[in-house]
């Protein structure tokens, strides 16, 4: 699947021009069209007691993010790439599903959405609910070394991070399409840390050798469409272990597929992409299941 | 700004602290014997307490408390009144500060000067009465958010009016907030071809965001304080004579303001514009849910399980039950509405969170005041209770002060003047059932002040401003604070409520 045209979502606080600029490699595997998307949110100029609806505040972050987006644009077009911008008041979550449906989106990018504990506890993981509901890829975006070091490329380098499940398949195909963009991919697997418990090391070794021959076959799929891949395989707790590898191999990126599990299990269970894309100090790009391929 | 505060608090501190010698005289300073008498379920406040059940100790904290015990809460309610008019930005983000600092302010000398029985009061308001009372007001938000009307109608005088009615039947079921919201959005899609809107709005506030939440403890918040404190479930039907005076009297001024309007503007719907979307309510599972919460407090006031002690306070069996199933209607309204249909609904957590806020603050530096009212003649608010006599009296004070202020805690200041007034030397659970009773006008008029008053103005209750906010985000232009007072409540509810007053009390 082609990535022709990204919705880039931004509240100006954790997500800036140049890590669209990261991006623009992109425009190898057929980028050619960003939208641009800044929600407003509805506490902001909405429901304040003793106040009414703050339409002139409402006007006044319109025109700060309107007059962002055309210098964002201006530099857009000289690139030849198409622009289109929504600023709206509503819930996140919301507005970007309605942009994706409506602008036919193939990938979205997004800062690190944190939440505080009690509203994590109140409603779930606004980037998981995304993927859920859109069925879009979506890349969490992150300044490794803080926005000031500057944006990375993060489509270079990326960790692959498979659980060998349909989702991460569709984590794979998705790559397939990037072979311009990608120079080199690590693909690992996490084994489950029980594997530790078993009384023999022989059961150690049989588990991991094959899942080093699941990942040898990805690395070839990989290879075959010109992308240089290496499998490796860890063990221990998933989240920690991803993170590391990334570290280990200085990953731009990790790349990991999204279970279909059901938004309430997640909420409480918590879930190995929610934790990377909350967490994590790469950026990650989530991949939705069964949509891609 | 901040110094002077803390310097306010620091005198404050120092005032209660150095009061705690004159208190010492009494037998109050014999706080292990105070604490003991706690653990066995006799705590020594006996008038002074609530929810006490016949317990006899040897000091009233109501009788010895200075009047200026009250401060905090005096100011926790004038800054829920004025910041948010005065400096709206800095209440917006600071108001869970404000209230933390108000309830800090009361309880800490509080706790240094009559340590256990300071310490069995606030646990006691926070177990008796703000759990429930904020589980409650949870599960109906949350309940009520996941229904939505979809769909459009044409906002002629008689389909207005028949929303209205509508709205004020359901928020006696669904809670003020709850009506409101479900149908403030239809109501102002299908008005949107009208050019005066403002008056439909203001009357949709006084109707359903307020008057209609008289006749169940459900509807508005006062009355469910009341039901904690044993005014019984159906209890508040009788002030369906007073709601529906109301009601009727505002309901054909607006059939005739509409109408009126209606003709002068020779407003059409332009039907031809837009494709006509159908009614269609969704999320109607969520009616069984809130059929679960009448149950559940329909039951809590009903049966009688015995009684278990938590943390020292006595709570009866069902009442934890009944909070327990509250929570699990919201959670079960979570689980089971998609998380689109809140969307669609603009649904957020801020008003509740808002509202959980504030209400630790008001509960807790209200203790004094209670404790001092429920004391009667013997307490510091003795000129109060000898001021209030009359049941028109605690309907208009009741009322107006319910207007500014918020109408919950306002609604049980003067419950507790009843008591002292009448039963001060009564536990709350001897007298509760003898102001329903004998004295029931007087507690007709306090629920029906604190419930109708609190339409007078955007602060009177909490739905008034959310109603405002999506009016105006709709593009529905509505009054400034004083002029919703001014044009509107002067003109239309008080004269309403001056009749109610004429016929009932």
């Amino acid at each position: 699947m082609d990535i022709q045209k990204v919705l880039f979502v931004t509240k100006f606080e954790e997500l800036w021009f140049d890590a669209l600029e990261s991006l623009m490699d992109l425009r190898r595997a057929s980028l050619n069209h960003v939208v641009f998307l800044n929600v407003i949110q509805r506490e902001k100029v909405a429901l304040h007691r003793g106040k009414g609806y703050e339409k002139k505040e409402e006007v006044r972050l319109r025109e700060m993010a309107n007059i962002r987006f055309i210098n964002w644009a201006e530099n857009l077009f000289e690139q030849g790439i198409e622009v289109g911008a929504y600023i709206v008041v509503g819930s996140l979550v919301q507005k970007v599903i309605m942009a994706v449906e409506n602008e036919d989106i193939d990938l979205v990018v997004i800062g690190n959405l944190k939440k505080g504990k009690i509203e994590q506890f109140y409603a779930p993981s606004d980037i998981i609910e995304i993927i859920r509901r859109s069925g879009t890829p979506v890349l969490v975006y992150k300044y490794k070394s803080g926005p000031e070091a500057g944006a990375e490329k993060p489509f270079e380098r990326p960790l692959l991070a498979t659980s060998f499940s349909e989702t991460s398949n569709q984590a794979v195909a998705y790559l397939k399409h990037l072979d311009k963009v990608v120079k080199k991919v690590n693909v690992i697997n996490v084994a489950d840390p029980k594997l530790l418990k078993e009384p023999s090391a022989m059961a150690v070794q049989k588990t991991r050798k094959e899942s080093r021959r699941k990942l040898e076959e990805i690395c070839d799929i990989l290879i075959a469409e010109g992308i240089d891949a290496t499998p490796s395989v860890y063990i221990g707790n998933p989240v920690h272990e991803i993170e590391n590898a990334a570290k280990e191999f200085n990953a731009t990126m990790i790349i990991a597929g999204t279970s279909a599990k059901e938004s309430w299990r997640e909420r409480f269970v918590g879930s190995t992409p929610r934790k990377l894309a909350e967490n994590s100090v790469f950026p990650t790009l989530l991949i939705p299941p069964g949509k891609q391929g | 700004m901040r110094p002077l505060v803390q310097r306010a608090a620091l005198v404050f501190l120092c005032l209660f602290i150095s009061s705690i010698p004159v208190l010492g005289a009494t037998p109050v300073s014999d706080s292990p014997a105070h604490a003991t008498e706690t653990q066995d379920g006799t705590h020594g406040t006996p008038q002074g307490s609530h929810g006490d059940d016949g317990a006899h100790g040897h000091i009233n904290l109501g009788e010895i408390l200075p009047l200026w015990s009250c401060i905090p809460f005096a100011c926790m309610l004038l800054s829920i009144a004025l910041m948010p008019l005065l400096l709206p930005n800095f209440w917006h983000h600071h108001f869970g500060k404000i209230s933390a600092f108000w309830a800090v302010a009361m309880a800490l000398p509080f706790l240094i000067a009559f340590k256990g029985g300071a310490l069995y009061e606030i646990l006691h308001i926070i177990l008796a009465d703000y759990v429930p009372f904020i589980i409650l007001l949870w599960s109906l938000y949350t309940i009520s958010g996941g229904i939505l009307l979809r769909g459009s109608l044409r906002g002629t005088p008689v389909v207005n009016t028949a929303m209205l009615v509508l709205g004020t039947l359901l928020a006696s079921w669904m809670g003020t907030t709850g009506a409101a919201m479900l149908l403030i959005r239809p109501f102002l899609r299908a008005n949107s071809y009208r050019k005066s809107r403002t008056f439909m709005v203001v009357f949709f506030i006084f109707l359903v965001a307020n008057i209609g939440g008289s006749l169940t403890p459900l509807g508005d918040p006062p009355l469910f304080l009341g039901f904690l404190h044993g005014v019984t479930f159906f209890w508040t039907f009788k002030l369906m004579p007073h709601m529906l005076l109301v009601a009727v009297i505002l309901l054909i001024v607006y059939f005739f303001l509409d109408t009126y309007f209606y003709r002068k503007e020779g407003a059409s719907a332009p039907e031809e514009k837009s494709v006509k979307q159908p009614l269609k309510l969704e999320g109607l599972y969520n009616f069984i849910f809130l059929g679960g919460v009448v149950g559940s407090v329909l039951m809590s006031g009903v049966v009688d399980w015995g009684e278990i002690t938590t943390f020292g306070i006595h709570r009866a069996i069902q009442d934890w039950v009944r909070d327990g199933l509250l929570i699990l209607m919201g959670v079960a309204s979570l689980m089971a509405t998609p998380s689109r249909l809140r969307e669609d609904n603009d649904f957020t957590w801020f008003p509740i969170i808002e509202v959980a806020y504030l209400f630790i603050g008001i509960f807790i530096t209200m203790i004094p005041c209670l404790l001092i009212l429920k004391a009667g003649s013997q307490g510091a608010l003795a000129f109060l209770i000898d001021a209030v006599e009359k049941p028109y009296h605690y309907f208009w004070v009741t009322g107006t002060l319910s207007a500014f202020l918020d109408n919950a805690p306002t609604y049980l200041t003067f419950f507790n003047t009843a008591l002292g007034s009448f039963y001060s030397e009564l536990t709350e659970a001897q007298a509760v059932p003898l102001l329903m009773t004998e004295r029931a006008i007087y507690l007709q008029a306090i629920s029906a002040g604190a419930v109708f008053f609190g339409a007078c103005s955007y602060i009177g209750n909490a739905p008034n401003f959310m109603v405002r906010s999506i009016a105006e985000e709709a593009g529905t232009p509505m009054p400034s604070f004083f002029g919703y007072i001014l044009k509107y409540s002067l003109i239309f509810l008080i004269p309403s409520f001056v009749v109610v007053s004429i016929v009932f009390f």
